[in-house]
């Protein structure tokens, strides 16, 4: 099994992220899954993407980064919050064991 | 140490709302001078209203502009529109204005954690309409400040 480096990305890099950043590692760590966090704000992960196995994003971000990027702002607002923590754990799962 | 202040009014807009949170914060000396343009402007990018089930929105920006970490709440007599922090094309109606001055240090990962936990509790909202303002500053200090 390979850690997956995964980018946690909001507006500024500061708030959202802290949380869910916090929340995916809770999550990784539930299922046993190694994961390497960074957090950064949005307007860095064009430029940051291609370093990571997945990027996750609190706000909708539909730009082409070349790295597969998923939404995860249902960890903030709770809508849908069970389906994003099966989204994550599916794709944490997916990347840990390529 | 995390500051909070707690105030009521009124305001026409988003805008309106966030000068009054982001002038306590600079009249309490707690941020930069330019605090206010700077969330204005992120949150034009970036916005930060939650969801029409939580009518809270937490405008911030970043540590640069902060000089004590603290955050001013606002409860408004009437709600304004935000757009929504998962989706930048839909509005929702902000009862709640938590105008975050956060610095990048460890306190405000628990203070982000916290604040998110209490959001999404499903009494939160309801505690925070009925409170009087100094038991929603109680009501805030306890939750999200763990003070």
């Amino acid at each position: 099994m390979k850690t997956v480096r995964a980018l946690v990305a909001c507006g500024g890099g500061i708030a959202t992220s802290t949380f869910a950043a916090s929340e995916i590692a809770k999550i990784a760590k539930d299922a046993g899954l190694p994961v390497e966090i960074t957090k950064s704000p949005l307007s860095d992960v064009p430029a940051l993407a291609k370093d990571y196995d997945v990027c996750f994003t609190t706000a909708k971000y539909n730009q082409d980064v070349g790295t597969v990027v998923v939404p995860v702002g249902g960890l903030i607002t709770g809508i849908g919050e069970d389906e994003v923590i099966e989204a994550i754990q599916k794709i944490l799962t997916e990347l840990a064991d390529s | 140490m995390t500051e909070l202040f707690v105030l009521e009014g009124k305001a026409a807009d988003w805008k309106e709302a966030l000068a009054l949170t982001a002038g306590k914060l600079l009249e309490e000396g707690c941020v930069c001078e330019d605090f206010y343009d700077c969330c204005v402007k992120r949150e034009q990018e970036y916005p930060t209203g939650l969801t029409e089930s939580c009518p809270v929105a937490i405008p911030h920006t970043s540590s640069d502009h902060v000089k004590r970490q603290s955050i001013c709440a606002l409860r408004l007599e009437e709600p304004v529109a935000f757009r929504q922090i998962d989706d930048d094309e839909a509005e929702m109606q902000a009862r709640f204005v938590l105008n975050l001055a956060l610095l990048n240090d460890h306190e405000h990962i628990d203070i982000m954690m916290n604040l998110i936990h209490f959001l999404k509790d499903r009494k939160t909202v309801e505690e925070m309409e009925q409170a009087d303002l100094d038991g929603l500053s109680e009501l805030l200090r306890k939750n999200i400040l763990l003070q």
